[in-house]
């Protein structure tokens, strides 16, 4: 299997007044592709911070990230802007979709910025959704707006998937709907996907597990036997 | 004060729309102050100036050469109804070393229109001397003290200034009708006592009674005409050029202010009401902790709705002083409103019933932000603590059709969200209207006049000079002068019909100097077949070519009868055009007024002449009026783009605002700043196109209105130029890409990692 991530000696710092805080602190590591990442820590421990410069929403005070053989740690805003549409995919908490389009609007708007778009009505039957294509978000429940959020991040056809707290409000029923979903990109497509959870659990399904405590990795696990979505206890 | 704190930490979180709120109560009050002062204060300073004076009521003109006798104004006097009464000469003299043209007046009794004294002694029949208007003097560089020497057909008059003066028959002093604006230092008054202009002069005669009456017009005709042995000339005040303009001005300015402040006060109103609203359901989260930690509903709703007093008495504030600072812009003696009146007084006043417009404006905007918050304070706390609920989106028919599939997902978005959020559409609709409706009123107005002075200089006078004839001039001579320089002429004379003064003017008109238009600006031929009805008297007498007309001349007994050949513009006075060949088989004769004509004439080589005058030097004043003209319409047109820009922004921040977390997350997705830019701008524009396209009209619309009021004495037309539109549009369009560039740049700052993280 080939390298698609790596973390160089990050660094992420922020200030506030006289504070710094190392909300990332000299962090190195290599990611393989087609993999499923858990990352896990307590709260406060820095892993949105990390997952949010790996997706180019943010850039490292210091260290390299390579992605693809690419260093994004020093791109411009458009560059970014580029990087996240063609090569990153995300899922939040919350679903952060446009209450003003409709689910099928919602997917197809990726179609604007990059020309690897993949047919949104593939992607929406994909998340099971194909039927409620003429809603809008603020009629479809919790979970199916986090799948809608998902077949928006897939239909950039991007390399990587980053997902905080995917099924954070979500019950544990619809969570795993949505965390198997997201296995079966990594595992059919090649797709490589990276989880941030407070939960335990979710780990039992990834290859590599990240553990972060204060802004550094306190241990960092390849699985060798991992358990589908659904085979998880909650 | 918890609730303190939090009052000043909420002004500071919505300082943008805070300070547009009160910029647009500032510029409604402004404007509103502002016009309704502009009136008042002349209302008021030229009523004190004509009560100071005895300002008279009526003007009886002599029509024959001598004047009013003594019986004359015994008889008057004796008329039941007749407070007073005074014989008045003025004549015409020019001054010795400048050649300008000064009225000279002589009272017989000094009761009635005296003088306001500006320096030196007051007016005394019993002095040897020369009162002169100030303003002609300072010009003129005559002070107290001076010898001047004012001739008079053959007679020079020479005194002593004793006293510079003004006279309320002369606010607004115009050499001849074809001026527009007066000039003061080209053209001056003066009196005399009666004993000074008979020991010069050697006779006494009065061409005027001033009579202060109670009476009507009619009552008082018909008193004088049995009191008095010959027909003559009435005038009331509203016939006098001066008080006729005061009162026209007033008018205006009552037009004015009742009409653009509206716009301005809506929309200000409207801003409000929005901005409020929205600020509320942002608040709403803190209105209900505010609640559930036991504050009540009293408190939290004064507490909001103090937003909405110190919002409207700042605004109120700022506006009063912004009204009365635009008011001393147009009237203050040596600008706008200077250039055209002659006053002593100038002092500022605002209608009592602004301010109560304003404090109940204030009351309005409280009673607003009060509603907003008990709004959101509905039900219990708990309910009180949950986010509003975005109005659900619905289906729109649009939506149903084949093309909705293949719009961009921008268009999609911007107008649903136009949907969504109606009420702030259309109050940025209502901000482009009103700024597109005063543009195009305001520079339509710039053309109107341009258009009037090219038909009046362009197609009517085609003259290079205009020789003005003494009264009483000999005949022979006036005929030689007018063969010798290939001129045309003109002769008028007031008629009566049915009760109401006219101007009748008989043109010879044989080498082409002198024009009349019809209805449609289109040069016309004056032909002997009858006369030309301007297109007033054809609308008030209801007649059409081929009818028939009749009148009086006055000073004469006899009825007239012509047939109408043709209705004409006639521009300012109301007035009958016919050829002199026509005059003279109707029997109708009449002494030159007015040579056309393309030589030089010397005035001074002529006993005749009284002044020659040149067309360009008429068009020059016209300059002076078209100069406050354009000073009037840059104001409105400042103005409107203030409400452009202000509205525009606001809202702008509003949309901004809401749409905060998709413009982060659409960046998140991977966005670039510009396209989400050109997202925001697009919803802009298309709005602005809408008012656009709505505004002209409507302005076009505003503009006949305010022709048609304000200058009702005229036969105006409205025209607006294809620049005005074009000029319009490049404008309030450049204001809209301007500010959405200016919100749109906003979205640089979008932190996406914080808008990612949650609902609050
Ligand atoms: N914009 C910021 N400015 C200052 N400090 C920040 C900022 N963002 C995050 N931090 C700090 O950096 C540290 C790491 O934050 P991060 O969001 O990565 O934590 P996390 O592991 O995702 O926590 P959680 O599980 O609660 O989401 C925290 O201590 C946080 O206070
Ligand atoms: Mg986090």
């Amino acid at each position: 299997m080939s390298k698609i991530i790596e973390f160089i000696n990050v660094t992420k710092t922020y200030t506030s007044g006289e504070h710094t805080l190392n909300a990332l602190d000299n962090v190195s590591f290599e990611l393989e592709k087609g993999s499923v990442v858990v990352v896990l820590g307590p709260s406060g421990a820095g892993k949105s911070t990390l997952l949010n410069l790996l997706g180019g929403l943010d850039s490292p005070t210091s260290g390299r990230i390579v992605v693809n053989g690419r260093d994004i740690s020093d791109l411009s805003r458009n560059e970014l802007s580029d990087y996240r549409a063609s090569t990153v995919g995300f899922v939040f908490q919350f679903y952060n979709l446009i209450q003003t389009l409709t689910v099928r609007e919602n997917v197809e708007l990726v179609k604007e910025i990059t020309p690897n778009a993949v047919d949104p009505i593939d992607m929406l039957e994909r998340v099971g959704l194909k039927d409620h294509k003429n809603n809008f978000p603020g009629e479809l429940s919790g979970g199916e707006q986090q799948r809608v959020s998902i077949a928006r991040a897939l239909a950039k056809n991007p390399e990587i998937i980053l997902c905080d707290e995917p099924t954070g409000a979500l019950d544990s029923e619809t969570g795993a709907m949505v965390l198997n979903t997201l296995q079966e990109l990594a595992v059919n497509n090649g797709k490589t996907v990276v989880i941030v959870t407070h939960n335990q659990n979710i780990a039992k399904m990834a290859d590599t597990v990240i553990r972060v405590k204060n802004g550094r990795i306190k241990s960092f696990e390849n699985n060798d036997v991992t358990l589908s979505a659904f085979d998880i206890e909650w | 004060m918890l609730l303190f704190k939090k009052l000043y930490r909420t002004l500071f979180k919505y300082k943008s729309q805070f300070i547009s709120m009160i910029l647009m109560i500032t510029l409604g009050v402004g404007v509103f102050v502002g016009m309704n002062a502009e009136w008042k204060s002349l209302k008021t300073d030229s009523d004190r100036y004509y009560d100071e004076t005895n300002y008279s009521d009526y003007w009886l003109y002599s029509e024959n050469a001598e004047g009013f006798s003594r019986e004359d104004i015994e008889s008057v006097k004796s008329v039941k109804g007749v407070n007073m009464a005074q014989r008045r000469l003025t004549v015409d003299t020019v001054i010795d070393g400048l050649e300008k043209t000064v009225s000279l007046n002589v009272y017989d009794e000094y009761l009635v229109s005296k003088n306001h004294l500006v320096s030196g002694e007051d007016y005394d029949e019993d002095k040897d001397g020369v009162w002169l208007n100030d303003k002609f003097a300072d010009l003129n560089n005559i002070s107290l003290g001076d010898i001047i020497t004012l001739k008079y057909s053959t007679y020079s008059i020479e005194a002593k200034v004793l006293g510079l003066i003004k006279n309320p028959e002369y606010m607004y002093a115009v050499e001849n009708e074809t001026q527009l604006m007066p000039e003061f230092d080209n053209y001056g008054y003066a009196f005399v006592s009666p004993d000074t202009f008979k020991n010069i002069t050697g006779f006494e005669v009065y061409n005027q009674i001033l009579i202060k009456s109670d009476m009507s017009k009619e009552e008082l005709e018909k008193e004088l005409e049995k009191a008095l042995p010959v027909s003559t000339l009435l005038l009331e005040r509203k016939e006098q050029a001066s008080y006729a303009m005061m009162l026209s001005e007033i008018d205006e300015g009552v037009t004015f202010g009742n009409l653009l402040p509206v716009i301005f006060l809506m929309i200000a109103v409207l801003t409000m009401i929005t901005t409020m609203r929205r600020i509320t359901v942002n608040e709403k989260l803190q209105i209900g902790t505010l609640k559930a930690l036991g504050f009540r509903d009293a408190k939290i709703i004064r507490h909001y709705s103090f937003y909405g007093l110190f919002i409207g008495v700042i605004g109120a504030l700022l506006g009063i002083i912004m009204g009365f600072g635009l008011c001393r812009m147009i009237v203050n003696p040596n600008t706008m409103e200077g250039t055209c009146f002659d006053m002593p007084y100038w002092r500022l006043y605002a209608p009592g019933w602004t301010y109560i417009v304003t404090a109940a404006m204030v009351l309005m905007l409280t009673f607003i932000s009060f509603l907003s918050t008990k709004n959101m304070l509905k039900g219990t706390a708990a309910q009180a603590l949950r986010p509003q609920t975005p109005k659900k989106v619905k289906t729109l028919l649009i939506e149903k059709t084949k093309l909705w599939n293949r719009l961009s997902f921008g268009t999609i978005w911007n107008i649903r969200d136009i949907f969504r959020s109606k009420m702030r559409t259309l109050m940025s609709f209502t901000g482009v209207l009103g700024c597109v409706i005063l543009l195009v009123a305001a520079l339509g107005m710039k053309d109107t006049m341009s258009a009037f002075l090219n038909i009046m200089y362009e197609d009517i006078c085609n003259y290079k000079y205009g020789v003005n004839i003494a009264e009483n001039s000999d005949k022979e001579s006036v005929d030689s002068l007018v063969r010798s320089v290939d001129g045309d002429t003109v002769s008028t004379l007031s008629i009566n019909m049915d009760g109401d003064p006219y101007e009748l003017d008989i043109y010879n008109v044989t080498h082409d100097l002198y024009h009349i238009i019809d209805k449609d600006n289109k040069v016309i031929e004056l032909k002997n077949d009858g006369a030309y009805v301007c297109i007033r008297i054809a609308e008030k007498f209801g007649v059409k070519a081929g009818d028939n007309i009749s009148f009086k001349i006055y000073g004469q007994s006899d009825e007239y009868d012509v047939r109408v050949a043709g209705v004409v513009r006639s521009i300012m006075a109301e007035s009958i055009a016919i050829s002199e060949k026509y005059a003279k088989e109707k029997g109708i004769d009449a002494p030159v007024r007015m040579i056309y004509t393309n030589s030089e004439v010397d005035s001074s080589d002529y006993d005749c002449v009284a002044k020659v005058e040149t067309l360009q030097d008429t068009i020059a004043s016209f300059d002076t009026f078209m100069q406050i003209m354009y000073e009037m319409i840059i104001i409105i047109a400042v103005a409107a783009i203030i409400l452009g820009i202000v509205v525009l922004y606001n809202l702008g921040v509003m949309s901004y605002t809401e749409r905060y977390k998709e413009l982060a997350t659409l960046k998140v997705v991977g966005f670039k700043d510009k396209a989400i830019g050109r997202l925001l701008i697009k919803q802009n524009i298309w709005i602005t196109i809408a008012g656009i396209i709505v505004g002209m009209p409507c302005g076009k619309a505003l503009l006949a209105y305010l022709i048609s009021r304000l200058a009702g004495e005229y036969e105006l037309f409205t025209r607006i130029n294809w620049t005005t539109y074009v000029f319009t549009f490049m404008l309030t369009m450049g204001v809209s890409v301007l500010v959405s560039c200016l919100i749109a740049g906003k979205n640089k700052n979008i932190d996406m990692v914080e808008a990612m993280k949650g609902d609050e």
